[in-house]
């Protein structure tokens, strides 16, 4: 399972949660369990992007809304990256 | 007796060690650690039990303190038996751990807690079956009400008083592997080290060259255990004390080096040792756990198939944004015409007041031809803007923008950007400031400055108001719609050209994937609609009444002086005289050139300083579109629409540029290409337009 992950990764092409686990053939909940060992282990990180306009904005409690200049969304994503270790991981495999 | 308490984090394994310790408890760190030490004393049958909670974790790697604390317990002090407490929910995932502390200790007795979380979820354990899967006595538990915990404790002394230790099952990996195994367990089979730790076991951690194996500890204190305060629950304090004496290279050295030849690093075992175990579990999961509908497709599952479609995804996003900017025009045209019409009886009224006050021409002049025709133009699109970010709420708040934002990265990777970028992008939409900040967390510097500079071709929010704008006038209905869709489409084929032009002026290391969360689809609420609604349009108000009132007032000032000569021959007038060799090729007047110019501060004064340019208030029964639509041709607002789209977003972006890629170089690149390209493209739609038969 873990290893099917890292060679999906491994193609470069960005998937949902849900197209992933459909490919390895587990639940979503299977799948979030395998990542966050993955990431314990380090071969993989989870990252948040979110926006701001800078260190000095900061956001309304009740609409999370950054209150700058108040057009930044305040979406955020989440999503699972290779870490340089899991790179090198899938890009050497045993002969 | 010793008997220590495992488990992941949150199982309820404190429940059950505060239950069957009671106040009997001792609570300190362990040696060297931060992590919290808690034992305490049990007397079961004329026997006393010392009972250990080790710290919740979900592996027994070297990764961190508590996985290294709990194995090294369960190694160094080798408990008589190992109660380890099993989410019953989150069977899967709590099973890792079991199988690791199967390869450590041959005496476990499970503890299966959350059962009834489990009845829940639909989820039903067959006990008996998962104790025959494992080898090992499981014993079912509701730790919350106290259920099961004695027959829990009776089980673990049980099995730690048996004369032969239990024979749990092994993981069995793949044949190459088994093989690898062997070939280390054969040469460390010789040393001391085969009789301190189970013999499979070290062999797995050697190939994964485990830096905690081959050090030599020895305790150095043994604290008394001190009798509790009157004041305090529990006994403090440390018992025992390790001390470092040395690290021993293991043998294997050069097998390891054999492997590593055929590829087989440190990293290759760690996770060929962790799938076969994922795979184990996968395995022997449905002998006992049964999953009533697990498959059930949920309607965020079933709408993901469509939306997500490579093939109707994008058909998809296109309608959905067809129907936000249709909403935009259609729906708003009303209420703009009304506030348009409010805004210019206002400014007859007042300036009727001034004219009753005998308050000077100059000032009247201001009043109606500078601050209710610039501030004026702006505010009779406020409807419209702020229907579109209502719109923009919407999608956002259920959960369509992520999804957007996910196949509008897909669509990019064919142009080699990375995926962070793109959602460096989505935030341009907003605004190209903290679009451009957002760059931060590419960590490739080349990454960064690419997306950095491709992120003003995105039309931010300030942007497509005034688009929004000129296309109601000249291109009013359903037509508007399919305009606005065009220019996003023109906006997204050039930041596509740009990332490949860039990335063969900017050496760009390879683009990395990845798993992205995706929020349930939900029905937006109002309030998180209205909210960053009102938020938005605020802002997009506070700016025409601060910054655009300042701009409005400088326009006026250009366009009405020196007095009594037409508006051409004013200060205005000869600035745009000035830029007419580069207006000309693309069919603009020396207004829009003007107009040009003032957007570069900030881009609704390029609105403004039209309404001022067109005499909007001059005549108070014509509207800004009427004056424009009077004064140019559908085909030269498209080309003016293009070249506003993609020249620099504002000055605000530029210095974020500067300031974030720390190279002026770099900055005035960014400039001078937006504006190539803009005037650029500008020429290539208003000439092929004129070849189309376009006037």
């Amino acid at each position: 399972m873990l290893t099917s992950i890292m060679k999906i990764l491994a193609r470069k092409e960005s998937l949902s949660m849900a197209q992933l686990a459909h490919e390895v053939g587990c639940s979503v909940r299977e799948l979030e369990n395998a990542l966050e060992q993955m990431e314990h282990m380090g071969y993989i990180r989870n990252e948040q992007f979110g926006q701001s306009c800078s260190s000095s904005c900061s956001t309304d409690r009740g609409s999370s809304q950054c209150v700058g200049c108040g057009f930044a969304s305040s979406e955020t994503y989440t999503f699972w990256v290779l870490t340089e270790r899991g790179e090198t991981l899938v890009g050497s495999n045993p002969k | 007796m010793k008997i220590a308490l495992v488990g992941n984090p949150n199982v309820g394994k404190s429940t059950v060690f505060n239950a069957l310790t009671g106040s009997n408890q001792q609570v300190g760190n362990w040696a060297g650690k931060t992590v919290e030490r808690k034992s305490g004393l049990i007397q079961r049958a004329n026997q006393e039990i010392e009972l250990i909670d080790l710290p919740g974790t979900y592996s027994l790697t070297a990764y961190s303190q508590e996985e290294i604390i709990t194995r090294e317990y369960i190694l160094r002090e080798k408990p008589d038996v190992v109660m380890a407490m099993v989410d019953a929910s989150n069977i899967e995932r709590n099973l890792y751990l079991v199988l690791q502390i199967l390869e450590l200790s041959p005496r476990v007795v499970i503890g299966l807690n959350m059962l009834d979380l489990a009845q829940t979820a639909g989820i039903t354990i067959r006990t008996s079956e998962l104790a025959a899967a494992l080898n090992v006595p499981v014993v079912e538990i509701v730790a919350a009400k106290g259920k099961g915990i004695e027959e829990f404790l009776t089980e673990a002394i049980r099995v730690g008083e048996l004369e032969q230790d239990l024979s749990p099952v092994e993981v069995s990996y793949p044949k190459e592997l088994e093989q690898k195994i062997q070939a280390m367990e054969d040469l460390l089979a010789k040393t001391k080290w085969a009789t301190r730790y189970p013999m499979r076991w070290l062999a797995l951690k050697r190939l994964e060259r485990d830096p905690e194996i081959g050090q030599e500890w020895k305790i150095s204190t043994s604290q008394s255990r001190k009798s509790k305060s009157k004041d305090s629950c529990c006994d403090p304090g440390d018992v025992v004390n390790y001390e470092l004496l040395e690290t021993v290279v293991l043998p294997g050295d050069d097998l390891l080096q054999t492997y590593e030849a055929e590829g087989w690093s440190k990293d290759h075992f760690e996770m060929a040792f962790a799938d076969a175990k994922y795979k184990y579990i996968s395995h022997i999961l449905p002998r006992f756990r049964t999953h009533e509908n697990p498959a059930k497709p949920t309607w965020t599952d079933l709408l993901d198939r469509w939306v997500l479609s490579p093939i109707w995804g994008y058909p998809i996003m296109f309608a959905v944004l067809a129907v936000v900017f249709w909403g935009s025009f259609v729906a708003s045209a009303p209420i703009g015409d009304a506030v348009s019409q409010g805004m210019a009886w206002t400014a007859d009224v007042l300036v009727g007041l001034l004219r009753w006050g005998h308050v000077p021409d100059f000032v009247q002049s201001l009043v109606r031809d500078g601050i209710f025709a610039g501030v004026g133009a702006v505010l009779a699109f406020v409807p419209q803007i702020a229907i579109f970010f209502a719109f923009f709420s919407f999608m956002q708040d259920s959960g369509y923008l992520a999804r957007a934002a996910f196949l509008g990265d897909r669509f990019m990777q064919l142009m080699g950007l990375h995926g962070k970028s793109f959602f460096s992008l989505v935030s341009g939409f907003g605004c190209n400031v903290p679009g451009i900040m957002a760059t931060r967390t590419l960590e490739d510097p080349k990454d960064r400055l690419i997306t950095m500079l491709i992120n003003p071709l995105i039309p931010c929010v300030p942007r497509l108001g005034v688009m929004s704008a000129v296309v109601a006038a000249f291109f009013p209905g359903s037509r508007g719609s399919v305009v606005m869709l065009s220019l996003l489409f023109l906006s997204m084929i050039l930041v596509m050209f740009s990332a490949l032009f860039l990335r063969r002026v900017v050496k760009q290391t390879e683009r990395s994937a990845f798993v992205m969360e995706l929020p349930l689809y939900h029905i937006p609420t109002m309030r998180n609609v209205l909210i960053p609604t009102w938020h938005k349009t605020y802002s997009f108000l506070k700016r025409a009444w601060t910054f655009i009132l300042v701009a409005s007032i400088v326009v006026w000032v250009l366009s009405s002086y020196p007095q009594g000569v037409p508006m051409n021959e004013t200060w205005a007038g000869d600035m745009g005289g000035w830029l007419s060799f580069i207006g000309r090729p693309l069919g603009f007047d020396w207004r829009i050139m003007v107009a040009i110019v003032f957007g570069f501060t900030a881009k609704e004064t390029t609105l403004s300083t039209l309404g001022i340019l067109y005499g909007v208030a001059a005549d108070a029964s014509q509207s800004i579109a009427q004056a424009m639509t009077g004064a140019m041709t559908p085909l030269r607002a498209f080309t003016f629409l293009v070249v506003y789209m993609l020249y620099i977003p504002c000055l605000a972006s530029v210095v974020t540029t500067y300031k974030e890629s720390g190279s002026l170089g770099w900055t005035s690149f960014g400039v001078a290409y937006n504006l190539i390209l803009s005037f650029v493209m500008g020429w290539i739609v208003f000439h092929g337009g004129m070849l189309l038969g376009f006037q």
